[in-house]
């Protein structure tokens, strides 16, 4: 396709849009399945963030001659609190994925990870060469197998992150968890490696979100029902048919 | 047993003790002639003496007040446990760390109490007689002794890498045969734990921690070396817990390697207010700040130095201003990084075939990311001039 | 049958007295373990029929390969990584190694630096040299079943010919020593540690109440060594291996500026000091006076050639201990060490070297295809059994054998006790003096196996001595200047090499770095022990240990003393003397040479 030819044809859709009222709204998202999305995102942003200054506080507190500015607690202490945020949007989200029948649009997304057409097809639409796959389910397989490998991610953050929290604290969840989580620290081969895994596992989900606002901006821009709003609006759109 | 059943416990391991020493008893004694109260009094300690000696021992194991009476009855029957002490592929820090061990004194573990029977550098048999020692006690003492290795274990194909006597028998089969019949048998040191710097990577001996040479359980008291006092502890400890696990996921005792070195660091608070040393010898050294981002490892770190300190409580890594390194983690050498740097500026020199020399989990993450972000330009820039297909 | 009969008639605690007679002709007699050391040694003699030695072979039996594992490395690893090639001298290597990467970076550390870590130094000699007087080659001097027999009262008395203060030689002191020990011996177990050794051996020299008074400094000793690893640990945080020590300076500045811990160190020092004074060196004269008739330690040692590295720093570019090198025992001349005629082969060392190379082109992977040779030896009985046994011409240890422009040399406290008194130090010369003035002894008895061992009690009296000058220039350098740690930055683009050198307790002591992309690519360490105890040498040239148990004569082949009081005088450590040379193509004469300590600490 060419590049002219494809700019006529936005121009086109955008028309038709403004004139015609000829598109319909169908809702795609959930307000809840949007809101997991936000949480979600919002936490991993902060766990990104105070992460980096466990690893390496950067950042001195203004000198106090009272005892009573704990900046790296504090800074630890909203990493953990997102931590548990994350761990149980996370749950969440996996128990509707695999339970929830609304979401069976979702799991229909499996038929085509394991569809080497589909896959063909899609990567030939990102290296523009191929017309985008016809899908069964919501998510492209390229897309689907990038999410999976989040999610991998996620669990592995989740682990790690609950071995190191059972040593800070140990009473409560720390003390109930403490000795499956030693089992498992143990695994790891210490707790150096699990915080070094912790921390390897950061730098995927950091490659993971670029790559991912880059393919929700990339779709939003060239595909066909304008996503990018969706995880917004909850609402995407096509024509009537 | 987790944090918090701990408490609940002390009953039935109250009972399990009396049982223990009631059983350790019924074992004939190495010295009919002397007991510890007659030995301690001929020193001039009075009986108070060694009851706060042994409220300190009790309090030591992190055990409840009420069981001081009982770690008084414990080392009455330390005569009962003959000592072989065995060199391995070691730098023999762990029989100097143990020299340093005052409390109990080392002379009287020596001359008064204990019976070591093998014991390289201090016994004063040598060669074929030095054997015949070691022969005997085995023999003498079947299911009785107990038995101490310091250092890790070249093993299998490379076990000719440690041979010992005139018959140039291997380290990897001394430790097998001494451990056949030992009553208990204690890991000292890193080394003997887990292999320890001859194990480091790239392993050259393929040197080996005891555990993984001998099929019979085995405590360990890594450290490199471990104080005294936990060398000393560990044997109060088996005293009274027998083979009881009470030990941790690596097989350390739990009274001494609950906690990490982070949890009981006299400079916890500099730490959770975000004071740092910044480079050594800076103002914040001066003022005690945590050594942190100086590469101090004690979050990882499992020990108790804070609280026993070294050399008769004279100083530790930390209060000198170095921070921990580590020293009671298996591989330490290998995972925990720069020793003055904080965990994340790892290297992994030896990874990639070399090239990981200068590479930390940052610069590789770092460097993913802008390769990353060079894709999406090039692959953005593609699509600003020949979108995709619809 | 013939005069091997004779070799029974000593007392005996292995209960078993040789009812059949050896063989004539040459005998093997083989020693391993060595006890009383650090690490895994092995000596073996060949005995003519009249108990002289005419062969002898020394050999190490463990291999751990350090500084093949230093590469790779960041460099500011590697200083606690090479602390562990020995937990004896435990602060030489981790101290040496810093000072080799500081060299390579060009660092100047700091002076109050320079002076903590030289206060360490000290106590590492006052910690190493009575420990191993006492506790490791004590009872080859002392009969502890004498002292038994001795008489207490006596004994205290005797005490005030050796020193103006004794110590732990009241008579109460005595008389409890002697009962513990009886316990001990009336046990049914026997001497426990002390059990099966070649007690009432022919050739113990001191009479009961000089072996009482020996023993109870034994006892004693073993307190002292634990007040003196304190002052290690003040300053350490812990001994063994202290880690106080970074590239660039000193961590234990807080310490530094306490005046309490400053004042502890001090006090520590000064008890250490009177140990030393009254009991190790009245011990010391005590042997020389009792042993100055006993072949066994005072035949002439054959390799005089002596080598010493600078030691302890008390003042801007001043040392205790000076360096230098004597050859053929001329004390006339003190000589410049050139380091680029320092070699070391191995011929007949278990690495894959057939002929003999120059050690930078040596092939470093061990090769222990070999190993020992079935064959008979001399049994605990004086029977001959069957051993494994050494082939003197194949490899037989694990150490290599250094040499300098091709001459084997001695290395530890005699070289640097002779190496300093031929200077006309200050510090040094009256003290041998003094020793040799008490004793009547002349110097030359001190190329001998007690002047080795005098020499070394000389070395730690020397510091006992002076080393607080360095503490006093501590407190003086503190009141106008605090720092502590040099700041520098490693280029990972830049190449750098260094080195470290001094003296350490058993000799002059070289770390070699390179350091390439950040990390370490090449690491070398030039050990006492290893020049002391390598095997013989492309030539067929033996080392010091070897050498001088050639002619020796032993009274009893199955209680081989002589040879352990021969060896132990060496001080051996064993995990320092195994060392790997893997320097291919990496001559020492490329790296820089600084006529100060190392280059690091040009004040
Ligand atoms: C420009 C902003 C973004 C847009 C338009 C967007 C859009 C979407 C859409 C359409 C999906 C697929 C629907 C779904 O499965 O939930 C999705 C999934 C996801 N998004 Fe975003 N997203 C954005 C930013 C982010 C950010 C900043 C993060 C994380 C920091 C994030 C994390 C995720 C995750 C983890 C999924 C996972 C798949 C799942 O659990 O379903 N998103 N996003
Ligand atoms: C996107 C998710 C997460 C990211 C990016 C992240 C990142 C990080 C990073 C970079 C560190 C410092 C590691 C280092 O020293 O190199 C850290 C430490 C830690 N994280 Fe996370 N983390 C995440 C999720 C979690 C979760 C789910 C938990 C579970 C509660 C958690 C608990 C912790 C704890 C306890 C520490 C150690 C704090 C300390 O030792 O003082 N993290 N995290
Ligand atoms: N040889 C040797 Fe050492 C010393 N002193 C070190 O360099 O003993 Ni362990
Ligand atoms: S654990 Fe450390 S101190 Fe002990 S023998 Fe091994 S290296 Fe030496
Ligand atoms: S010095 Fe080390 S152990 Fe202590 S608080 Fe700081 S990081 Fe934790
Ligand atoms: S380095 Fe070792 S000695 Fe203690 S403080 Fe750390 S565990
Ligand atoms: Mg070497």
């Amino acid at each position: 396709m060419k590049a002219e030819h494809k700019e006529a044809s936005l121009e086109a859709q955008a028309k038709e849009t403004k004139q015609h009222e000829e598109i319909e709204k169908e809702l795609e998202f959930s307000s809840l399945y949007r809101w997991q999305h936000w949480i979600r995102a919002l936490s991993i942003v902060i766990l990104i963030a105070t992460g980096f200054y466990i690893a390496m506080p950067v950042i001195a507190p203004s000198v106090s001659s009272q005892p009573d500015n704990f900046m790296y607690a504090l800074f630890r202490s909203w990493h953990q609190i997102f931590g548990f945020v994350l761990t149980a949007a996370i749950i969440f989200k996996t128990y509707l994925f695999l339970m929830a029948r609304e979401h069976e649009m979702e799991r229909s997304s499996l038929r085509d990870l394991f569809d080497i057409k589909v896959w063909l097809q899609q990567v030939g639409y990102y290296l523009f060469m191929t017309k985008h796959p016809k899908l069964r389910g919501v998510y492209n397989p390229v897309q689907f197998a990038a999410y999976i490998f989040f999610y991998i991610l996620m669990f592995v953050l989740i682990l790690t992150g609950l071995v190191l929290y059972v040593h800070v604290y140990h009473e409560g969840l720390g003390g109930v968890l403490f000795d499956l989580m030693r089992w498992f620290e143990v695994l790891m081969g210490g707790l150096a490696n699990v915080r070094e895994i912790h921390h390897i596992a950061m730098w995927g989900v950091i490659i993971f979100v670029l790559a991912h606002v880059y393919m929700a901006v990339f779709n939003a821009v060239f595909g066909e029902e304008g996503a990018m709003d969706a995880i917004f609006s909850g609402f995407k759109w096509h024509k009537k048919h | 047993m987790n944090f918090k059943e701990k408490d609940t416990t002390y009953d039935s391991l109250y009972a399990s003790f009396e049982e223990r020493i009631k059983k350790l008893q019924k074992l004939p004694r190495l010295k009919e002639d002397t007991s510890i109260e007659e030995v301690i009094k001929e020193h001039g300690f009075s009986r108070r003496d060694f009851m706060k000696w042994a409220s300190a021992a009790t309090a030591m194991l992190a055990l409840p007040a009420n069981f001081t009476p009982l770690m008084a009855e414990a080392i009455k029957v330390a005569d009962r446990l003959p000592i072989i002490w065995l060199h391995m592929a070691e730098c023999t820090g762990c029989t100097e760390a143990l020299l340093r061990s005052a409390n109990p004194s080392i002379d009287s573990l020596i001359f008064d109490y204990i019976s070591l029977e093998y014991q390289e550098t201090i016994m004063t048999a040598v060669g074929w007689q030095a054997e015949q020692n070691l022969e005997h006690a085995i023999e003498k003492y079947k299911g009785r002794y107990i038995l101490m290795v310091e250092g890790g274990i070249p093993a299998g194909d490379s076990s000719h890498y440690l041979t010992i006597g005139g018959h140039g028998k291997h380290g990897e089969q001394i430790s097998i045969d001494a451990s056949e019949h030992a009553a208990a048998i204690f890991a000292i040191g890193t080394c003997s734990s887990f292999g320890g710097v001859q194990a480091a990577a790239p392993n050259p001996t393929n040197a080996q921690a005891l555990s993984k040479v001998v099929d019979k359980p085995v405590i360990n008291v890594p450290g490199c070396p471990p104080g005294e006092k936990n060398i000393v502890g560990t044997l109060m400890h088996y005293l009274l817990y027998g083979t009881l696990p009470a030990l941790d996921v690596f097989n350390r005792p739990k009274w001494a390697y609950r906690l990490r070195i982070h949890d009981l660091c006299e400079r916890r608070g500099h730490f959770d207010a975000g004071e740092f040393v910044e480079h050594f010898g800076d103002e914040g050294a001066k003022d005690g700040y945590c050594l942190y981002k100086v590469g101090c490892k004690g979050p990882y770190t499992f020990n108790n130095c804070s609280k026993q300190k070294f050399n008769q409580g004279t100083s530790w890594p930390i209060q000198v201003g170095f921070g921990c390194m580590g020293c009671s983690e298996p591989d330490f050498w290998d995972t925990m990084g720069t020793v003055n740097e904080p965990l994340r500026d790892r290297l992994y020199h030896t990874a990639f075939g070399g090239l990981g020399a200068d590479a930390t989990a940052d610069r590789i993450g770092i460097g993913l990311l802008t390769a990353t972000a060079v894709g999406i330009a090039a692959h953005a820039a593609i699509a600003a001039v020949k979108p995709p297909k619809k | 049958m013939n005069e091997d009969n004779t070799i029974t008639e000593e007392v005996s605690h292995t209960e078993n007295t040789a009812e059949e007679t050896l063989p004539s002709g040459p005998k093997r007699v083989v020693v391993d373990p060595i006890t009383r050391i650090e690490g895994h040694l092995r000596a073996e003699v060949i005995v003519g029929d009249d108990g002289i030695v005419q062969d002898a072979f020394v050999s190490s039996t463990l291999f751990r390969g350090l500084e093949i594992i230093a590469k790779g490395r960041d460099p500011r690893n590697v200083p606690l990584l090479m602390q562990r090639i020995c937990g004896v001298c435990t602060y030489s290597h981790y101290l040496k190694s810093t000072m080799s990467m500081e060299d390579a970076l060009g660092i100047t550390i700091p002076y109050n630096a320079a002076l903590v870590r030289s206060l360490m130094d000290t106590a590492l000699f006052l910690h190493d040299h009575p420990v191993h007087f006492y506790q490791l080659h004590g009872l080859d001097w002392v009969d502890i079943t004498s002292a038994l027999k001795a008489d207490p009262a006596k004994a205290s008395k005797l005490a005030f010919k050796y020193a103006d203060n004794p110590v732990g030689t009241g008579e109460n002191d005595l008389i409890k020593v002697q009962e513990t020990v009886k316990k001990f011996a009336e046990h049914p177990q026997g001497l426990g540690p002390f059990a099966n050794a070649y007690w009432g051996h022919s050739t113990y020299r001191f009479t009961p109440e000089q072996n009482l008074i020996a023993l109870s400094h034994y006892l004693k000793a073993l307190e002292m060594q634990r007040l003196v690893a304190q002052m290690m640990a003040i300053f350490g945080g812990k001994q063994p291996h202290p880690q106080s020590l970074v590239i660039g300076g000193v961590t234990c500045i807080m310490d530094m500026l306490d005046p309490a811990r400053m004042a502890e160190f001090m006090v520590k020092f000064k008890e250490m000091a009177n140990f030393i004074n009254n009991a190790y060196y009245a011990d010391v004269v005590m042997a020389a006076e009792m042993y100055q008739h006993e072949p066994s330690v005072m035949q002439p040692i054959s390799v005089k050639n002596f080598m010493a590295g600078d030691g302890i720093l008390v003042g801007r570019n001043d040392y205790i201990l000076s360096k230098g090198m004597i050859l053929d025992g001329d004390i006339s001349k003190v000589l410049d060490i050139d380091e680029d005629l320092i070699t070391e082969e191995a011929t007949h060392s278990w690495y894959q070297t057939d002929e003999a190379l120059h050690p930078y082109d040596a092939n470093s992977e061990p090769d222990h295809s070999k190993g020992y040779v079935d064959g008979e030896s001399v049994g605990p009985d004086g029977k001959m059994i069957h051993s494994k046994n050494i082939d003197p011409n194949g490899k037989y240890s694990w150490i290599k054998s250094p040499r300098y422009d091709g001459k084997p040399m001695e290395v530890g406290p005699l070289a640097s006790i002779l190496i300093s008194y031929a200077k006309g130090n200050k510090r040094v010369v009256p003290i041998v003096d003094e020793f040799l003035n008490k004793t009547g002894l002349p110097l030359s008895a001190l190329f001998t196996t007690l002047g080795r061992t005098a020499a070394r009690m000389l070395q730690a009296k020397v510091i006992a001595n002076h080393g607080l000058e360095a503490f006093y220039s501590l407190v003086e350098n503190l009141k106008t200047d605090e720092e502590s740690c040099a700041i520098y930055t490693i280029d990972n683009d830049k190449e750098y090499k260094g080195r470290g050198i001094g003296e350490v307790p058993r000799g002059m002591l070289t770390h070699w770095t390179r350091i390439k992309d950040g990390v370490v690519s090449n690491y070398q360490a030039t050990v006492p022990s290893t020049w002391n105890a390598g095997p013989i040498d492309a030539n067929g040239v033996k080392g010091p240990y070897e050498t001088n148990l050639i002619g020796l004569k032993i009274a009893d082949l199955s209680q081989p003393l002589e040879i352990i009081r021969i060896v132990h005088s060496f001080d051996p450590c064993i995990a320092c003397a195994v060392q790997v040379m893997d320097v291919r193509g990496n001559k020492i004469s490329e790296y820089k040479v600084d006529p100060l300590y190392g280059g690091v600490c040009s004040v």
